[in-house]
């Protein structure tokens, strides 16, 4: 009776220590990380779009605005679409937010959950699509009549358009440009949502031999890594297809206290200073910087948030 | 920038091997009080669980979320996006796999130990002893069957976790993320390794199983 206990003990005692011995080594290591990188206090959650993340330039922001105000912060970043990144601000989840989707934006803000601190950037979304261009879109005058030609190519079943479908800024664009055109493609056969990020979607416009709205960045940042086979930038549009990022503050009662106050205010001021020369000499083309075009961002971005 | 792929595993193995654990350790306790309670009201309690076994973990982790954010009935915790918030999601998602691969097992063998005991006379307080000694395989294979479930969900540990770099990044929210920004070789390496750990775990718990039971 005792050997069978001492067995019994034995395996769960074996079990314990594997958990243990791997759970202790993979805490050691977590512990470590989070001392050297994270002192309690300065923490802060950031949401923001992917395509930035993507670009890389928040995190170079975030550490030259450390080695500037010695500051030691550590940016937790939450990569998402706009318009998750929007809502985690709106809960308080998340208290600092960089985005770039002027209608949902502006929703928020007038529900009066989050702030707006900047716009700090832009570039533009590019229509983007195969080589052997179908729907003849580069010889469109403008983007709108660029749309009107893919509707009658699918109709005609010789082109296909992907469509993120995720509510991010790139999609917010897209719908409101097939406002625009008074045309609906949603339910058709040829108009694929793909319900992920805009690499994922890039690359299945390329497989595909489909065309899709994209942001300038995350588009070049991949044709740079030789990613695509046919797909190509057919039709540019500087009238409806700028994008304004900006950058919100959480009106939530999670983020209410100075510290996160100060810290979120310091860095605008960082972001609309010593930031827009960052963006000038290493993000040139991926992410302009917004100094010396404040007004004329401005009106895009209440152009664009008007048209819902 | 890319985070190195060995604190990802670690961090990984050390969420989801607390997370099964607790798990396990709670359906064992659960199955040896269900196993004793009537047979009518273990079969409901299991269905419950056998129903649970297939809820997207997507759900559990916004669940989850809506629990832990700074509007919900545990804000004031502010443990979104920690590792305990993984690791408490998880738990749910191992928790009624766990159950379901033990549970049956347990019913039927107190069955026929019922009789046993009675004619040879073992003290009722060993009767526990006997069943998680005998039942040892069934155990090391549902610890694995949640193991292996929490250590490739993905819902809880993007939704809950959030992904964050060098903090709550794990294997699956790595691959994810990494490969919505179409970084698809890196993610592919995550990939294996995750592939790599969950067999290796799963043969050198097995080995130690069956030599316990064999010695």
């Amino acid at each position: 009776m005792f050997n069978i206990i001492n067995k019994t003990a034995i395996f769960i005692i074996s079990l314990l220590v594997i958990a243990v011995a791997v759970g202790s080594l993979g805490y050691y290591i977590w512990k470590e990380n989070q001392s050297s990188s994270m002192p309690a206090k300065n923490v802060i959650i950031v949401s923001t779009t992917t395509s930035l993340y993507q670009i890389g330039v928040l995190d170079d922001l975030f550490n030259s605005f450390n080695n500037l105000t010695n500051m030691n912060i550590s940016f937790n970043v939450l990569a998402k679409g706009s318009g998750e990144a929007l809502r985690l601000l709106a809960d308080g989840s998340a208290c600092i937010g960089f985005v770039h989707a002027p209608s949902l934006e502006l929703q928020y803000m007038n529900q009066g959950k989050i702030e707006r601190l900047a716009i700090f950037g832009y570039n533009e979304f590019i229509l983007v699509g195969p080589k052997s261009d179908p729907a003849n879109v580069s010889q469109a005058p403008n983007v709108i009549e660029a749309f009107k030609r893919i509707y009658e190519a699918g109709e005609r079943g010789d082109a296909k358009f992907v469509s993120r479908a995720d509510l991010s800024g790139t999609n917010v664009r897209e719908l409101q440009i097939w406002n625009l055109t008074k045309l609906n493609p949603d339910g058709k056969s040829w108009y694929l949502k793909s319900g992920q990020g805009m690499s994922q979607t890039l690359l299945m416009a390329d497989n595909l031999n489909a065309y899709t709205l994209t942001d300038i960045g995350t588009y070049l940042k991949l044709a740079g890594q030789n990613k695509f086979n046919n797909l190509v930038i057919l039709k540019k549009d500087p009238l409806y297809l700028i994008n304004v990022y900006s950058m919100y503050l959480s009106k939530s009662s999670n983020c209410d206290n100075p510290n996160t106050w100060y810290i979120a205010y310091k860095f605008k001021d960082f972001l609309m200073d010593q930031g827009q020369q960052i963006l000038e000499t290493k993000y040139k083309g991926l992410v302009d910087p917004a100094k010396g075009s404040e007004s004329m961002l401005q009106q895009a971005w209440e152009t664009l948030a008007s048209l819902g | 920038m890319v985070e190195s792929i060995f604190s990802v595993t670690l961090r990984s193995l050390y969420i989801s091997s607390a997370a099964s654990f607790f798990a396990f350790i709670s359906a064992v306790i659960l199955s040896l009080i269900a196993s004793r309670a009537e047979k009518k009201k273990a079969d409901a309690i299991l269905g419950i669980f056998e129903a649970l076994v297939g809820i997207p973990t997507t759900a559990i982790g916004l669940l989850i979320y809506m629990l832990l954010f700074p509007g919900g009935p545990l804000g004031s915790l502010r443990i979104l996006y920690t590792p305990l918030a993984i690791i408490i999601g998880e738990i749910f998602v191992a928790l009624p796999i766990a159950y379901t691969t033990m549970f049956r097992h347990f019913q039927s063998l107190r069955g026929t130990m019922r009789e046993l005991v009675l004619s040879l006379g073992v003290p009722e307080k060993h009767t526990s002893s006997i069943l998680l000694r005998e039942l040892s395989p069934v155990l090391v294979s549902s610890y694995l069957t949640s193991f292996s479930r929490a250590i490739g969900e993905l819902g809880v540990a993007l939704i809950a976790g959030g992904g964050i770099e060098g903090y709550t990044n794990v294997l699956t929210t790595a691959i994810a993320i990494q490969s919505s920004i179409g970084n698809y070789e890196y993610a592919i390496w995550l990939g294996l390794i995750l592939i790599f750990m969950t067999i290796v775990l799963t043969l050198l718990l097995k080995f130690i199983g069956e030599y316990l039971i064999w010695k």
